[in-house]
């Protein structure tokens, strides 16, 4: 049977995945399309140029060192999309492993959960800092970085996942049966904890590109020669008086950014996960 | 009572002993010598070496750790390799700002975000719910430094509300004064949590107003008000204040980068500028006082559930 909704039914369903995910993949879009969006390479400096304030020429302006702040706001989502995926696909797999080891081994649990504890006492963003301190610059030493930071919350999840699943009938018949540990996780408990993760994919990319604009922007971040919106924030901070463009625009790019996962994620949640309405 | 207190007590030890470790191999991870950041770049090898020698940096890490848990043990944690000064006493002096931003921050959280949450609950699914909703994601989408230096330009700058920068402790121009210095930097961080705030209320809510004593207090008679307000939010209260108190820790992430902004010498850009120039004991000393507080806050919150609500069953 076709199912027809009513309009108003179907926006309420999926108007935030719509909108959310529409406004990330327009983002991706001008990303990969910023070469011929603009002329401007945005680790060009000409000193020169600098400080101009929007013009036909320099749409958002230029910044101290002559460099075109709408180059830096198109370049940079590339850095922060491939922290944000990165980020969240490592932090998945890896609090997926330790989740699945510490809802299933008690053992595990015991130890492994301590350290958690101990990791959730610390400032995640001070935590941040110094594994990023400790790696260096680079994007795959901030993903590194912040996967670290990132993993706790996922694993977190597996492991309430799986100690109520554990429980369930359907395990107990594939004990029963005479299933592996192995298998019972992967094929019996795994499939149901995909939706949280689905979830927290998102939240854990959110805030990957916001904790790598902060770091960029206290300057432990990717390198400074690399277009990233907290790199150029962390210049454009000292002329915000006199300049105030430079450094509304790069922020503005990593609000919308952020945002439009938020609400993808949210649509996700509501959709996947009727008990969260 | 007695035995659980003892016991939950006891429970937070293993975590700070982690907490411990964990920072100080950290800190040891870190590349870059604290001889050279202390006497600059071109000091002669001969006196890096006596420096290194004086500061213990040469014996093995393990002894290193050992001394240091000793110290930690006699209630002291060192002095700071920057200015030499004990490292709680440059705690101490920075305190100041932090607590007030901490206080002000939370303030403002809670009071836009439970009263959003709860309307948000209560008008489920309706337009003013789904415009609440979103306009607190938006609050989980700005950076917390970006929104400090847009308020410090349009509030401080261009139409001089509020100082822009710095902080003056109350000893030297009172406490009103003091805290103006503190209220752009509050609002930028606490804005951040009014999201989750709300969120998390509009949940709990929702799961308390579907339980079977609120029908029947609705059943009974009772006007909706004394049902919302006395009934399903004080029941709704108790994991939004555990929320509250996990959220500390990420609370004081948020001053370091805040702080910073403001040119605010308190506690989070201490950490923030200890970490860059490798003053060890200093960072270490203040994760230890972070954790600690952490630690006690989260204890209290639990002691108090069991004082207020012994149907609580706290393993």
């Amino acid at each position: 049977m076709v199912h027809k909704m009513r309009p108003a039914v179907f926006l309420r369903k999926y108007g935030r995945i719509l909108l959310g995910g529409g406004v990330l993949a327009l983002i991706i879009l001008t990303t990969l399309a910023a070469p011929l969006i603009t002329p401007y390479d945005p680790a060009s400096v000409s000193p020169a140029e600098g400080l101009q304030f929007p013009n036909p020429v320099h749409l958002m302006g230029t910044d101290r060192f002559g460099r075109d702040v709408f180059a830096w706001v198109l370049y940079g989502a590339r850095v922060s999309l491939l922290v944000g995926v990165a980020v969240a696909a490592v932090s998945t797999v890896a609090g997926i492993v330790l989740g699945l080891l510490m809802g299933y081994y008690r053992t595990v649990d015991k130890i492994v959960m301590r350290i958690l504890e101990g990791l959730s006492a610390f400032p995640d963003m001070l935590l941040a800092l110094t594994l990023a301190s400790i790696f260096g610059s680079g994007v795959e030493k901030v993903v590194l970085a912040l996967s670290i930071v990132g993993t706790p919350s996922v694993a977190r999840i597996v492991r309430s996942q799986v100690l109520s699943i554990k429980e369930s009938e359907h395990v107990e018949s594939a004990l029963a049966m005479g299933a592996t540990d192995r298998r019972i996780m992967f094929r019996y408990i795994l499939p149901l904890c995909v939706s949280p993760l689905i979830i927290r994919f998102t939240t854990t990319m959110a805030s990957a590109i916001l904790t790598e604009a902060s770091l960029s922007f206290l300057g432990v971040g990717v390198d400074t020669d690399t277009a990233t919106w907290g790199g150029i924030l962390s210049v454009a901070k000292d002329f915000v008086i006199t300049h105030p463009y430079q450094a509304i625009y790069p922020g503005l790019a990593i609000v919308v950014t952020v945002l439009s996962i938020s609400i993808l994620g949210d649509g996700l949640r509501d959709l996947l996960d009727p008990k969260m309405k | 009572m007695f035995k659980f207190i003892v016991k939950r007590i006891l429970s937070a030890i293993p975590v700070l002993l982690i907490v411990v470790f964990i920072t100080f191999f950290l800190m040891r991870m870190l590349p870059g010598d604290v001889a050279v950041q202390i006497l600059g770049h071109d000091a002669p090898p001969g006196d890096l070496e006596i420096l290194r020698e004086t500061l213990g940096l040469n014996d093995p890490k393990l002894v290193q750790f050992w001394d240091y848990i000793q110290g930690i043990l006699h209630g002291d944690l060192g002095d700071s390799l920057y200015n030499n000064l004990p490292v709680m006493e440059n705690i101490r002096n920075s305190l100041e700002p932090t607590i007030l931003i901490m206080i002000l921050s939370i303030l403002i959280s809670v009071v836009i975000g439970i009263p959003v949450g709860v309307i948000s609950a209560v008008k489920r699914n309706s337009i003013l719910d789904y415009l609440l909703m979103t306009v607190s994601v938006f609050g989980l989408s700005v950076p917390v430094f970006w929104s400090g230096i847009m308020l410090a330009y349009y509030i401080g700058t261009v139409h001089q509300i509020l100082p822009n920068m710095y902080y003056y402790p109350i000893s030297q121009v009172g406490l009103a004064q003091s805290i103006q210095y503190v209220i752009l930097p509050s609002v930028a961080l606490g804005f951040q949590s009014v999201a989750s705030i709300a969120r998390y209320t509009r949940s709990t809510m929702l799961d308390t107003l579907g339980e079977d004593y609120i029908r029947t207090a609705r059943s009974k008679g009772l006007a909706e008000r004394v049902v919302l307000y006395q009934h399903a939010l004080k029941n709704a209260m108790s994991p939004v204040i555990t929320h509250i108190g996990t959220n500390m820790a990420s609370l004081m992430g948020g001053a370091c980068v805040i702080e910073t902004v403001f040119g605010i010498n308190g506690m989070g850009k201490l950490a923030y500028d200890s970490l860059i120039r490798r003053d060890y004991t200093q960072v270490q000393a203040i994760i230890l006082v972070v954790a600690l507080v952490y630690i006690i806050i989260n204890l209290v919150v639990d002691i108090l559930y069991k004082v207020f609500d012994p149907r609580v069953e706290l393993s």
